[in-house]
């Protein structure tokens, strides 16, 4: 390998909760998958194509959530994006009829269309109806790392107390990479990157090599690291960890700053599903008649008003390379000012919500191939580079304990521990101890003790989501979140009395087993203590 | 409710709360209350620790016979907050905060300090000041919120260079301390602006 002056991580994190309702023919909530699939997750597999049949060389970090690969292979998920996605189609047919004569409204309705057929191109054709293998083959490829979550995105810090209910968190998430990936992750994302010191020797009992904290996780740690967050350090257990940088976040981030505010960029809040006459676009919204984004927009931010021009593709390609373009030279500055203060190669980690990358930022993956090909292309001081092969550089690390800290708002644990939202805990603790003396004292179960073992660590584990918290927080799902929270605890508990009394009802398990069918391979014995 | 139809009661997006109901086939109750006899400390952020508890009625009868075999008399509920850093943990020596507890409190928000060990003892205060414990919490560290004075003598790096590495070009040249405060405002600056995780349902927080 030919060491550059400094070296680029890009992360992506893409995570769904685990909604899947197959007692509704459809569901609300069920359309995030399908909408990240059609936005975030076939565009950026396209844009890895595009590039591996350019010769372009990259490396790129990609978590997959445990629960999202489990809903990617998901049957009735499955079928059920297939008929989301024909539904589009026809939409976007019907647009080009209707726009006929309005030309430039004309050629995005026809971008549209042309979007939908390659998603079904995709994800049947390409991809089996099973997106994980594009990114198992990118793998395969050296191109992409794909590292793991937690189960179900559980927020580590606030499940300290019970050291087995975190393990479980990893262990059904290695084990969900395994079945899908056929090796053992390489590293790991946490859950809204929650550190807890202490909470890598899980990490490292499961093999996994590193993870990443927010830049104060790192550069508050102790003893002060050398490097700050531009090397990773090692924790006393051998596991690496990597800070995020602030600077080439912030470029992307900043809802002031960051380049997806650009006013040539798609909005994303004008759709046609709110602008179009209401009897014309019926059949593509909510079932209940609710109005709601389909995902057809016409318009570009434009500026600060209300007002808003019809959206130029080719202006906001060329935004999209500029931002590219400038966030390259940004990196280069960094590196050359790194150089001259370290004395090796600096990496600088730059982790996204995935879904940030064409669902909210409709050009961010042209954003990412054209940072991608100019990196390959037009200089040679900052290299992308994967977390593992950086590790491989050098022979030694300082090691650290890195501080308590999450990527959330204020940088630890407010957004998930908040009047509005701290009554789960009890709750979940609850459940976490109930498992745990469950797990322990039922070494030797009967078949039928083993399912609602097996059952009610799935409840716990789907309740743990950090997402209903966060849900909570935010407000505009709330009583979604509240619902679920509400559900998997209250089933877990149902499930557990029945047990520990001997007198199982079977149309309750064989409900939950249907509904909650996430895990299929989960062992509860993972708890025991 | 299974296979019903869905146009009645799919969830709709901006919240019909009516619809909720529907959502699953059974509507399953939680306890309040699980007859537990605990308190639990949880770290918000350097600054806060969130305490919840349960108390058992006939743990608290117990104690308040005690009480008055003494021939004392209660005062009030109380919330007992000790810093533990560097003690046995279940010191009681060093008492920081006692908050009076209303009886429907169950839960509280203790401000703190950084990098502090902490303790709580859920209890009964008795007018003549002394404490008989209901129950004592585990015990909770409150993370750093500043960059670590100590060095690793393998892995020294001159105060100025480290300080530098933040530094964006305007800021070197500054004195390192001046630096180190500028790296702590800024970091604080860039955790509170909002400019972070939101996946798929983000778009309250995120919307411009």
């Amino acid at each position: 390998m030919i060491m550059a002056k400094g070296y680029l991580a890009l992360v992506l994190h893409a995570h769904l909760p685990f909604i899947r309702h197959p007692e509704h023919e459809s569901f609300l909530e069920e359309n995030w998958l399908f909408e990240a699939i059609t936005d975030t997750y076939i565009p950026l597999i396209n844009v890895f194509e595009r590039l591996v049949n350019d010769g372009v060389d990259f490396r790129i970090t990609v978590s997959l959530s445990p629960t999202l690969i489990c809903m990617l292979k998901d049957e009735l998920l499955v079928s059920r994006y297939l008929k989301y996605l024909d539904k589009m189609i026809r939409l976007a047919d019907m647009e080009i009829e209707r726009t006929r004569g309005y030309e430039k409204i004309n050629k995005l309705a026809i971008m549209y269309s042309e979007r939908f057929k390659n998603a079904r191109y995709v994800f049947s054709e390409k991809c089996g109806n099973d997106l994980t293998t594009a990114f198992k083959r990118f793998q395969d490829l050296g191109k992409v790392e794909v590292i793991t979550c937690c189960a179900t995105h559980g927020f580590l810090p606030l499940m300290d107390l019970y050291k087995p209910a975190i393990r479980a968190q990893v262990k059904v998430a290695v084990d969900v990479y395994k079945d899908a990936f056929g090796s053992l992750p390489k590293g790991i994302w946490l859950p809204e990157c929650a550190y807890h010191p202490g909470h890598d020797e899980v990490l490292s009992e499961f093999g996994i090599k590193y993870f990443f904290v927010e830049t104060h996780g790192i550069v508050f740690g102790s003893p002060r690291p050398k490097y700050g967050a531009h090397s990773p350090c090692l924790c006393n257990s051998g596991v690496a960890v990597f800070g995020r940088d602030m600077e080439s976040s912030k470029a992307v981030w900043s809802a002031k700053e960051g380049y997806p505010g650009d006013y040539s960029y798609r909005e994303y809040y004008r759709d046609v599903g709110f602008d179009l006459d209401y009897d014309y676009i019926k059949p593509f919204i909510n079932d209940c008649g609710t109005r709601i984004n389909v995902g057809i927009k016409y318009h570009k931010i434009t500026g600060k008003s209300d007002h808003k021009d019809v959206y130029d593709r080719s202006a906001a390609m060329e935004a999209a390379a500029s931002h590219a373009g400038n966030f390259l030279f940004n990196r280069e500055k960094q590196v050359e000012h790194l150089d001259g203060i370290m004395d090796r190669a600096p990496i600088i980690v730059s982790p996204y919500d995935a879904e940030l990358f064409g669902h909210w930022w409709f050009e961010g993956p042209e954003w990412l191939e054209y940072l991608l090909r100019k990196m390959h292309f037009d200089q040679d001081t900052v290299k992308t580079i994967t977390p593992a092969e950086y590790l491989n550089l050098y022979d030694r690390y300082q090691v650290i304990t890195p501080a308590m800290s999450s990527w959330g708002y204020k940088g630890y644990s407010e957004v998930w521990l908040d009047g509005c939202n701290d009554w789960i805990y009890k709750h979940l603790h609850k459940a976490a101890e109930l498992m745990i003396d469950a797990a322990t004292d039922y070494k030797v179960p009967t078949e039928l003790e083993e399912r609602v073992l097996n059952q009610m660590a799935r409840e716990l584990l789907l309740a743990q989501s950090s997402d209903w918290a966060f849900i909570m927080k935010t407000g505009t799902f709330a009583e979604y979140a509240v619902k679920r929270t509400r559900d998997h605890v209250g089933r877990f508990l149902a499930l557990h009395e029945q047990l520990r009394g001997g007198n199982v009802d079977m149309d309750l398990l064989k409900d939950a087993e249907r509904k909650n069918n996430v895990f299929n391979n989960v062992d509860y014995s993972v708890y025991a203590k | 409710m299974e296979n019903s139809s869905s146009s009645a009661d799919s969830f709709c997006q901006g919240g019909n709360l009516k619809n909720v109901a529907f959502m699953t086939g059974r509507d399953f109750n939680i306890p309040h209350r699980y007859g537990d006899n605990k308190v639990v400390l949880m770290v918000r952020d350097p600054w806060t620790v969130f305490a919840y508890w349960e108390i058992k009625k006939e743990v608290e009868d117990n104690v308040r016979e005690e009480i008055a075999k003494r021939g004392l008399a209660v005062s009030k509920s109380t919330l007992r907050v000790y810093d533990v850093t560097g003690l046995d943990q279940n010191s009681c020596s060093n008492i920081v905060f006692d908050f009076g507890l209303t009886n429907d409190a169950e839960s509280w928000y203790i401000h703190g300090d950084p990098e502090r060990e902490w303790a709580a003892e859920v209890g009964l205060l008795c007018t003549n000041g002394e404490f008989f414990r209901l129950v004592r919490s585990n015990v909770v560290r409150t993370p750093a919120n500043r960059v670590s004075d100590i060095l690793d003598e393998e892995w020294m790096c001159p105060e100025e260079l480290f300080h530098k590495m933040f530094a964006t070009s305007g800021e070197v040249g500054k004195s390192s301390q001046g630096i180190r405060e500028l790296l702590e405002r800024y970091l604080r600056k860039w955790l509170s602006s909002g400019g972070v995780s939101s996946g798929m349902f983000g778009s309250a927080s995120r919307k411009k």
